[in-house]
């Protein structure tokens, strides 16, 4: 059995990969890098999308994927730190560099910010000091370059389209 | 062989990238045919509902794309009575008061960038047409307004 990978890297370039389900997670890795034209896969991991933690499983192919593609994302970041201001308040949070905007955003909306269910999902993550935001599918690890690994938001509201 | 002009040949590379198949991998939308410069894409609301849409895609992606609501099995125009329902960002981008409903109320679809003066988009910096993300920009903005509470969810089964 073969599954489709797509791999996101730190620069949020994305490669399609076939992986079977005896090959282990030093293989995928290696030829992950090969696609993406890394030779020295020192400080290479790769995670599950909206995993914190890296693959160490000896198979990266679990029973449940049968039936579906996965989403990796590769990394020398083990963790991107997470600064959101909202109002008057900063949160802050350590993320594997494959958890998406989308999980960042619920993680932030449920920290008591007396919002309503359908209010917090008003809200978007938007790069402090910028007017630009980041899609929700994308990986943290794509947005924040290496060695700093940290990033800030603002959570805004989204715009409704006027005018 | 088949003759395919530029923008065809680049909507259909854009068509290939993994960010438009991992939008369909996650149920968000899903391509249906492309009868060039024509396009017909199901995306899908937070009730499991899939919505059609026909693009107009000509000049792709240099220039913005156009879509409206479509009716896929009849191949015409959705019926007012089949548009999506809701308030807010819904009631916004699914006007049938404006241009005879042929086009989405979007600072990134190319009607509505025609119809208003050219700083309107500026004032949506996250919805401004992005060439070099093309169509899949425009499925994800419109997955996350048919994805909102804003959406009112239909009474029809979902497809």
């Amino acid at each position: 059995m073969h599954v489709t990978a797509f791999v996101k890297s730190e620069s949020n370039h994305v490669e399609q990969i076939l992986i079977g389900d005896k090959d282990n997670a030093k293989k995928v890795l290696e030829a992950v890098a090969d696609k993406f034209g890394i030779h020295d896969t020192e400080e290479l991991q790769l995670f599950r999308e909206d995993d914190d933690w890296p693959i160490s499983s000896q198979n990266i192919v679990k029973l449940e994927d049968a039936e579906d593609a996965i989403i990796l994302h590769l990394s020398r970041c083990r963790h991107i730190k997470v600064v959101i201001h909202y109002q008057a308040t900063t949160f802050q949070h350590d993320f594997g560099p494959g958890v998406t905007i989308s999980k960042i955003t619920k993680w932030v909306t449920d920290k008591g910010l007396e919002l309503s269910k359908e209010e917090a999902a008003e809200h978007v993550l938007q790069f402090t000091a910028s007017v630009d935001q980041p899609a929700p599918d994308e990986h943290i690890g794509s947005l924040a370059s290496c060695p700093d690994c940290t990033i800030e938001f603002d959570l805004v509201r989204k715009l409704l389209v006027q005018g | 062989m088949v003759f395919m002009s530029p923008d065809e040949r680049v909507f259909r590379d854009h068509l290939e990238r993994p960010d438009f198949k991992i939008g369909e991998l996650k149920k968000r939308w899903r391509l249906v045919s492309v009868t060039w410069p024509s396009a017909i894409f199901y995306v899908s609301s937070r009730d499991g509902f899939e919505f059609g849409f026909r693009f107009e895609c000509g000049n792709y992606p240099s220039s913005p794309v156009t879509a409206r609501l479509w009716d896929i099995g009849n191949d015409t125009p959705l019926s007012e009575l089949d548009w999506p329902q809701g308030g807010g960002r819904v009631a916004a981008t699914f006007r049938s008061d404006w241009e005879n409903g042929r086009a989405l109320y979007l600072p990134c679809d190319f009607v509505a960038v025609q119809k208003h003066p050219p700083n309107w988009p500026l004032k949506h910096p996250s919805q401004v047409w992005k060439p070099a993300k093309g169509i899949v920009h425009y499925l994800e903005i419109v997955h996350d307004i048919l994805y909102s509470h804003d959406y009112i969810p239909s009474a029809q089964p979902a497809a």
